[in-house]
């Protein structure tokens, strides 16, 4: 069993709510997710959305691989933790990630990550952010082999070919335009 | 809003600006309702919708009409329903029968054939709703638009039916807090209202007596009103300005003295909503901090030194906690629609106001005949057209050609929020051939002027504007400009039952756009 | 058949007698010769009758037949030293399988054998179903372990020695790390079965050729642990592409010619370690990938560059590419040359003239003129390394870029 986010891109409303429920549930500092928005041409055509992102718990993750403390683990539901305890804050990681997952707390010295709420997850609870999405974009998935949830990739997020990510997203659809002509 | 089956969102973008409401919205498209926007704008509503049609600003009335006519003509309505709960059919009928398609689509920029599509798509609606946004009301024309945008709900039998029917603003909630207020609230001949479309000029024109002084609560009026370089030398000329308030707007910078007010942390509070029927109550996290009073405390003990230093001049009541003036606030009729009797019981979480959650079910409505007026005689009372006959949109001049639209971001209310560090960069978008006409490249500034005020932001073509016109977000702008220097002092068409008097058309504001 | 007989074949598998006993009490009803395989056709159990003459190595040498002749039953010929034999095969297992029952010198007259190879295919699943489960609680077990390891979950090297001693592992000793991945043909979607199968194949080849060394799987990927006496790069890299290639080999003859990529780590002393040659081996197979390589082992730490420039975004490295060979690709485009191959495929040979001449079937001067012709074009002098690094960079780029 591998646990991976969900993110519906028609949904995601880009509020921020997700962004504010992990800051309350961690407490002071910086949000372990944030959002962006993403706005540009994909395949001939002008797309907007917002990618609400934190840890994609990689298959691969880059931060486990270049740690030259073992400060990171992973879990056998696949959720990345980083133990604060063994971090000297050297930042490895926080360039190694592609998402950007990892950020350097100043006030700590050490770096900070998404951990899935694992102390949610463990009681039964869904993570911080997506029980405080109010239009259900935001989920968290069982990945199961052989059975493809979604899109690794869209426009907008870096490259996921290496570290193999466990966030599965819904492309946007585009529906029927009528603009005036100008 | 869930129970629709076909949903048109008429120049609202809940998507920024209601979030709460878009999961509503989503359930109703996944049991198969199709989502259609209209907007001058494609807005991010527009961009998740199953269709969007762009209009020309300030033509939603023709839209509306064409799509009446159409129904009228093919026979899409409900006879029964117009038989039965509709006054004025006949009237109308006749006012559409004269109309001219190709005007319409002239004045709309929506050809007939989408026109007849529409009104095809939302006469098979089982049941339609229509969402109209806030922002339309913002024209000179804004009211008989929405009148219009009515008539078709009425039309068609959905008014009333569950799932269907039309979605705006609901004061009720709010009036049942208001109506039983006592007298003192209002003094009987002490009150001279100033219009909010020209408080500037109101302000200098006051006499007998003469306004010298302004006491400004909840309110931002020289970032938020029309021509507010006028409204700014106004208030200079007045002998004292006090505003409170929390945080230091641009109206707090010119006001003679700042009272911190608390916030919704440090104060009691109810709270009605014009979206639904649920009632909260604000209990304070914290005792105010520092020097901060309520504003119901300021007024209050404004009226105990008025009362001092000329007794009896101001009926009133000091000295009642904000606890005090909740059990005041919370009448018997409120109590009784909440099934509680304290509005403590409130603490354990909000209720729900025990009212229809569908006010004209059975197609009865609180009009003088009980049915649905499209022919109103309290409209002709009030010096409007009996029917929603279109008024011509507000249009540009010579000098100042372009429409701007000043719509929200999803970053903020008005000029609320922005000190969250949320709000996009400001920006001046433009179809691109207003910035071929106007010489204006992508990414560059420009200076957007009239006869009110100019302002200077930078320009982004963009094809989801419609032309002429110039869409700037409403946001703080760079070296302290407002926007609204450059909204003049137009009254709305309607307003004075529910709002007690004309808002401002701020979407009927036209300026000129030059490269900087 | 008399119900004793199934009777007896149920009584076999009831009492876990084995898949030989269940083959030998089949020829003896039959008067065949019987085969038990598992999927990759690897013989689990046979009956020879005394005085056949038929000789089986490990593996059944058959095609397996694509079309039943009634219900589960298929008919085929066995290609045999002494001529065709005929043969009758049934599946073992239904939804899921598990192997093959043979009964061989079978020919038309098949029809009286039906209701005891039924039986027999019956009993043998009861029998291979039950030590599939043991296998697979083996399995899972070995994975947890040994992903626990690897993905950093056991608080010191002291638990992962002890608990590896359970095993029957030495984990005090230095391990290399591999991982393999089956490449897939085309578009094609995940193939439960053939993975299965790759998997059983590759489990029983290490068994048997080299038992100390660990295997576990992970998703589609197969992780093996070697044991190595030495930090010796070169005898250590030796060891792996001797072991790779072995499988490979193994993976080719029985699963119709396919091919698995394999990515290998870096040496580390100690246990506590292998998480990173865990994940450098997992970086280097999907840079691999990228590439488009196929059947092909990378060790980590010789992708060099590639290490460097896979991190970059995609418009980074359009960029790149277009600046460093766009002219060569557009010279090509215009003229029909092909000077883009022609510089890949000195820059593979090392730049060595003749070599490169050779794979092109070209001759040597030919092969002068044109890179003359790409140092016109590009206004850069071939003979420099730092030329030469950027356009060998670029060429990676343009694989990986898919253009």
């Amino acid at each position: 069993m591998r646990l991976g986010f969900f993110l519906d891109l028609n949904r995601c409303l880009g509020c921020r709510a997700c962004e504010g429920a992990c800051q309350n549930w961690k407490g002071p500092g910086f949000p372990r997710r944030l959002v962006r928005a993403f706005a540009g041409q994909v395949r001939g055509r002008w797309q907007e959305y917002y990618l609400s992102l934190a840890c994609n718990h990689c298959e691969n993750p880059e931060c486990f691989r270049v740690c030259p403390a073992r400060t990171y683990n992973k879990r056998r539901d696949g959720i990345v933790l980083h133990n604060s305890g063994r971090c000297s804050g050297c930042n490895r990681c926080v360039r190694a990630c592609p998402f950007g997952a990892p950020r350097y707390n100043l006030t700590t010295g050490k770096v900070e990550k998404c951990d899935l709420c694992v102390e949610r997850i463990d009681n039964g609870l869904a993570p911080a952010c997506v029980e405080a999405c109010p239009v259900k974009a935001l989920q968290v998935l069982q990945l199961d082999e052989g059975k493809e949830l979604g899109e690794r990739w869209v426009p907008g997020l870096a490259d996921v070919n290496i570290t193999q990510p466990t966030l599965r997203l819904k492309a946007p659809e585009e529906g029927e335009k009528f603009l005036l002509v100008g | 809003m869930a129970r629709a089956g076909y949903l048109m969102l008429w120049g609202a973008n809940p998507a920024w600006t209601a979030v709460h409401q878009m999961e509503y919205i989503y359930q109703a498209r996944e049991r198969g309702a199709r989502l259609v926007v209209i907007d001058p704008v494609f807005t991010a509503t527009a961009a998740r919708a199953d269709f969007y049609v762009q209009i020309k600003p300030g033509s939603d009335g023709a839209l509306a009409l064409g799509l009446a006519r159409q129904l009228w003509q093919k026979g899409l309505v409900d006879n029964y329903y117009l038989e039965n709960h509709v006054q004025g059919w006949p009237e109308w009928r006749e006012y559409l029968a004269g109309l001219d398609p190709r005007e319409l689509a002239a004045i709309t920029g929506v050809q007939p054939e989408l026109m007849a599509r529409l009104a095809e798509e939302y006469a098979a609606g089982n049941p339609a709703a229509i969402w109209i946004g806030i922002g339309l009301q913002r024209h000179i024309n804004g009211g008989q638009n929405i009148r219009a945008i009515n008539t078709l709900a009425a039309m068609t039998g959905n008014m009333g039916r569950e799932g269907g029917g039309v979605y705006y603003a609901s004061p009720v909630a709010g009036d049942l807090f208001t109506t039983s207020w006592p007298g003192w609230m209002r003094p009987a001949g002490s009150e001279r209202q100033i219009p909010v479309y020209d408080l500037a000029r109101g302000l200098e024109e006051a006499g007998s007596p003469p306004v010298k002084m302004a006491l400004l609560a909840n309110a931002n009026p020289l970032g938020q009103n029309a021509t507010t370089q006028e409204l700014h030398r106004a208030l200079a000329n007045l002998d004292l300005v006090v505003l409170s308030g929390q945080f230091l707007t641009v109206t707090a910078r010119a006001a003679d003295i700042f009272l911190p007010a608390t916030t919704f942390l440090e104060s009691w509070d109810v709270v009605p909503s014009y979206w639904h029927r649920w009632i909260g109550i604000n209990e304070p996290a914290v005792p105010p901090r520092g020097e901060c009073r309520s504003d119901i405390q300021m007024v209050s003990d404004l009226a105990r030194v008025l009362n001092q230093m000329s007794p009896g001049s101001c009926p009133f009541p000091s000295g009642w906690t904000e606890e005090e003036w909740l059990e005041q606030v919370f009448n018997p009729e409120v109590y009784r629609l909440l099934g509680i009797d304290h509005y403590r019981d409130l603490l354990d979480g909000p209720r729900e106001l025990k009212l229809p959650a569908n006010p004209w079910a059975g197609g009865r409505f609180a009009t003088p005949s009980g049915r649905y007026e499209i022919y109103s005689n309290r409209a002709a009372a009030a010096g409007l057209p009996s029917l929603p006959v279109y008024q011509p949109a507000a249009a540009g001049t010579e000098a100042y050609p372009y429409r701007l639209l000043t719509t929200h971001t999803s970053a903020g209310l008005n000029s609320q929020f922005y000190n969250l560090g949320y709000a996009p960069e400001p920006l001046a978008l433009v179809n691109p051939r207003l910035a071929r006409e106007r010489g204006l490249g992508d990414g560059s500034p420009a200076r957007l002027y009239n006869e009110w005020g100019e302002i200077i932001i930078p320009v982004v073509i963009s094809e989801l504007v419609p032309p002429q016109t110039i869409l700037c977000h409403q946001q703080p702008l760079p070296g302290g400009q407002v926007i609204n220097d450059l909204t003049p002092p137009l009254a709305t068409d309607m307003g004075t039952i529910t709002s007690g008097g004309p808002g401002i058309a701020y979407y009927d504001t036209f300026v000129n756009i030059v490269p900087v | 058949m008399e119900p004793q007989k199934w009777y007896r074949f149920l009584e076999i598998a009831a009492a876990g007698k084995g898949l030989v006993a269940i083959a030998r009490l089949l020829a003896e009803v039959s008067g065949r010769p019987v085969v038990i395989c598992d999927l990759t056709l690897r013989i689990l159990a046979s009956q020879v009758l005394p005085g056949n003459t038929i000789k089986l190595g490990d593996y059944l040498p058959v095609e397996l037949p694509r079309e039943a002749v009634e219900g589960a039953f298929y008919r085929g010929r066995l290609q045999d030293a002494g001529g065709e034999l005929p043969f009758l095969m049934l599946t073992i297992g239904e939804v899921t399988l598990y192997g093959y029952l043979f009964l061989l010198d079978a020919g038309e007259d098949w029809e009286p054998y039906r209701e005891p190879l039924k039986a027999a295919a019956l009993a043998a699943m009861i029998e291979m179903s039950r030590s599939r489960i043991t296998q697979e609680i083996e399995r899972r077990y070995r994975n947890e372990f040994v992903q626990d390891i690897l993905y950093n979950n056991l608080p010191n090297r002291e638990a992962m020695v002890n608990r590896g001693h359970l095993w029957g592992w030495d984990l005090t000793r230095p391990h290399l790390l591999v991982i393999l991945s089956l490449d897939r043909q085309g578009q094609q979607e995940r193939d439960e079965t053939l993975w299965e199968r790759w998997r059983q194949l590759m489990h029983y080849h290490l068994k048997h050729q080299a038992p100390e060394i660990i295997l576990a799987d992970r998703s589609d990927q197969l992780i093996i642990l070697i044991p190595v006496a030495t930090d010796e790069a070169g005898v250590n890299k030796g060891k792996i592409a001797g072991l790779v290639k072995s499988l490979q080999k193994s993976t080719a003859a029985h699963l119709d010619g396919r091919t698995f990529s394999a990515g290998a780590g870096r040496f580390y002393e100690n246990v506590t370690d292998l998480y990173r040659a865990y994940q450098e081996a997992k970086v280097a197979l999907e840079i691999s990938r990228l590439l488009r390589r196929r059947g092909v082992l990378t060790f980590f730490d010789e992708l060099g560059v590639l290490r460097l420039i896979f991190n970059q975004g995609e418009q980074e490295l359009e960029d790149y590419y277009e600046e460093t060979l766009g002219a060569i690709q557009k010279y090509d485009a215009g003229h029909n040359t092909n000077l883009m191959e022609t510089l890949a495929t000195y820059l593979s040979a090392s730049g060595d003239y003749n070599r490169a001449a050779e794979e092109m079937f070209i001759h040597v001067n030919t092969l002068r003129y044109r890179l003359k012709k790409i140092e016109e074009l590009l206004g850069q002098d071939l003979r420099r390394i730092d030329v030469l690094v950027n356009l060998y960079t670029a060429l990676q780029v343009k694989v990986m870029l898919g253009r």
